[in-house]
């Protein structure tokens, strides 16, 4: 089985943890779909549409939830994460977003950002409040 | 808000759950059946009988399709020389499939005929006291799915209260 944890920054707090609790329940129930799916799913197997391992943007790799359909239109949600981390089976999210880009580039350098602090001990990792 | 209390919610929001991960599971299954026996999308297309091997990837092997027929299955399973399981279960039981819980399975017995729904099962007010299942407090062990079943080999609350009963 696979655990998923949020990324816990100096000075800013739980803030995957943060952006997730702010989502609406049929946001949350997508996101919380995609994980069930992928804690069991080794980690080796998983792939596009729910999975991108994004190549060349330096270790961080992208989960996508499916679309989300309410009043306001379709959202489409993606985590930005280190898959790896803390151990083998682990993967921790470094950046949330509802922004519907091809390429998300802001999103991906925050993710980025983040990951170096986790690796520099500047931010930690803790256990995902579902 | 945990996992648990999500699916208590409403029987909408269960259905939900299910159908996305039936969706998911089913689609990547398939996925590794074909990598498994080494064909190509073509390939498999061609052995299942199926016109377009784009309808391979388009319905098969997509996680948002879910409009497999059983047909499809039972002739997927025959391709693959895998046997074929389609059920109900109780949400207790979907619980531990899903959390990686381990279940003592009593293969076909009365019980499979026999499917409490997500009421009978968790809402104890309206179920006889010998018909109860988890003790409501051990519930909250379900609330972190995250957790649940890491590492675990002990039994689940089900089983434990069954246990110690």
């Amino acid at each position: 089985m696979n655990s998923f944890f949020g990324i816990d920054v100096r000075g800013e707090g739980r803030v995957v943890q943060e952006w997730f609790n702010q989502l609406t329940p049929e946001a949350q129930d997508e996101i919380l779909n995609l994980l069930l799916h992928l804690q069991s799913l080794p980690m080796g197997l998983w792939r596009r549409p729910e999975y991108d391992p994004l190549d060349g943007e330096g270790g961080i790799s992208e989960l996508r939830a499916a679309e989300v359909s309410s009043d306001d239109g379709v959202a489409f949600y993606r985590i930005y994460g280190w898959k790896g981390y803390p151990d083998t089976h682990s993967y921790t999210f470094l950046h949330g977003t509802d922004k519907d880009e091809k390429n998300d580039i802001q999103g991906k350098e925050r993710a980025k950002w983040r990951a170096e602090q986790l690796f520099r001990d500047e931010a930690r990792h803790h256990k995902f409040d579902i | 808000m945990g996992f648990f209390r999500r699916l208590k919610r409403s029987k909408d929001a269960r259905a939900k759950f299910v159908e996305s991960h039936l969706d998911k599971s089913i689609a990547f299954q398939i996925r590794s059946l074909r990598d498994h026996a080494g064909w190509t999308q073509g390939v498999f297309a061609e052995k299942l009988g199926i016109k377009h091997q784009n309808n391979v990837s388009a319905r098969l092997e997509n996680p948002t399709y879910g409009k497999h027929s059983l047909t499809t299955l039972k002739k997927i399973a025959a391709t693959c020389d895998v046997a074929l399981v389609v059920w109900f279960i109780p949400f207790g039981r979907w619980l531990d499939w899903v959390t990686g819980t381990p279940h003592l399975d009593n293969g076909l017995s009365e019980g499979f005929y026999n499917i409490p729904t997500f009421g009978d099962e968790f809402e104890l007010a309206s179920v006889p006291a010998e018909k109860m299942r988890p003790q409501s407090a051990h519930l909250d062990d379900y609330d972190s799915a995250f957790d649940y079943g890491q590492g675990r080999t002990e039994p689940n609350p089900a089983q434990r209260a069954a246990e110690s009963a």
